[in-house]
């Protein structure tokens, strides 16, 4: 089963593949799921203010990449909930946004 | 020494530009029983900018509608006098305070940060069997007290964000600091003085720091504040997570399955939501 990732336009390269529909600001849809990003298509959604993107999953990622993800989304989280140390709710939520964030990497 | 504080906050108020005139009259018809679509409808057409914003957010994920909604009229045989109301709030609200202003205030990350708050409760709202359009618009409307500030107070607002970059806090905790008063009085008194509805006048205000007995739509915005952050969308003013006050979530009835579950939805929707940040016409 592929997995949809969520990903800024910034971080979107050419090559991957929507996986949901993009629509413009009147609704209209300006690429449907299953559309292959290309440098030239990348530079249209920056043109219209496109800011984020649903894109499927990449190849299968190395356990190298796979632990840069691991690392970079549990740096992204401990500097949200810097101050929260000492919050076992607080402690509690971010398990659940570590796994969200981690859920289908593995 | 900031000009505004809580002794004068009243009197500043009063002296701000109110919403267009068209906007302030449909908020306060909005209420009535005997409001006709029809009337609504003529009023809103007297609008440009809030008509071209009331379609766009009509074409905007939350609804799903098969085609595109081209007309008021089409807007409103859809969507129903109540969530026109709501759109109409949310809409004069985001036209009031327009995304590209120059002010130094990074607008475009604070309003994707209010949209996500918005998606966010109206996510939780939808599991939770509430007024999804009510909990969108509050979500949506959370924060206006910040734009007020930085708008009309943008002297007083640079020395909050100083202080905010010196004691690594909360954009609350250094508004208070400075002024001895924050943005979510400052929001909901805006709000109250533009007759926006008032469960989201309510929710403004406390959606910081709940009171022992809140509104359902309070709770849930203090809990989609804390999830937007969580989920890095946007940026309301300051990197940091406010503590997320359990009892909303006993009150709520959510746990953190259910919460985990609405993440994705919530992504999702973010995902297609940068289209509301576009400027409207007029």
């Amino acid at each position: 089963m592929k997995d949809k990732q969520h990903i800024k336009l910034e971080q979107a390269k050419p090559d991957m593949t929507l996986a949901q529909d993009l629509l413009d600001i009147e609704g209209h849809c300006l690429m449907t799921t299953d559309t292959l990003l290309t440098e030239d298509k990348l530079a249209s959604l920056q043109r219209r203010g496109i800011l984020n993107l649903v894109v499927w999953g990449a190849k299968a990622l190395s356990p190298q990449e796979i632990a840069e993800q691991r690392t970079a989304a549990q740096a992204q989280l401990d500097q949200r909930f810097r101050q929260m140390e000492q919050e076992p709710t607080m402690q509690t939520l971010k398990a659940v946004l570590l796994a969200h964030r981690l859920e289908g990497l593995e | 020494m900031p000009s505004l504080n809580l002794n004068n906050l009243d009197q500043k108020i009063v002296q701000l530009p109110t919403l267009s005139v068209v906007v302030t009259r449909l908020l306060e018809l909005l209420g009535h029983e005997d409001l006709t679509m029809v009337n609504l409808m003529n009023m809103v057409s007297e609008d440009q900018a809030l008509a071209a914003r009331i379609l766009q957010i009509a074409n905007s994920p939350f609804y799903g509608f098969s085609r595109y909604v081209g007309s008021l009229q089409d807007a409103g045989t859809l969507l129903g006098i109540h969530t026109l109301g709501n759109i109409i709030t949310a809409a004069g609200v985001m036209n009031h305070f327009p995304s590209n202003s120059g002010d130094g205030f990074d607008r475009l990350s604070f309003w994707q940060h209010a949209i996500g708050v918005g998606i966010c409760a109206r996510v939780l709202a939808r599991h939770k069997g509430l007024d999804m359009e009510m909990a969108f618009t509050a979500g949506l409307l959370h924060d206006m007290g910040k734009l007020v500030l930085a708008s009309y107070f943008a002297d007083d607002f640079a020395a909050v964000l100083v202080w905010r970059d010196e004691h690594n806090c909360l954009l609350r905790d250094a508004e208070q600091a400075v002024l001895g008063l924050d943005h979510t009085l400052v929001g909901a008194r805006v709000a109250q003085r533009w007759r926006l509805p008032e469960p989201v006048v309510n929710a403004i205000k406390y959606h910081h720091s709940l009171p022992e007995i809140a509104t359902p739509l309070s709770e849930l915005v203090h809990i989609a504040d804390i999830l937007a952050r969580g989920l890095d969308i946007g940026h309301g003013g300051d990197d940091l997570i406010p503590v997320l006050q359990t009892r909303a979530l006993q009150h709520l009835s959510l746990d953190w399955q259910t919460i985990r579950a609405c993440l994705g939805e919530i992504e999702d929707l973010n995902a297609a939501a940068g289209v509301l940040l576009k400027q409207g016409k007029g």
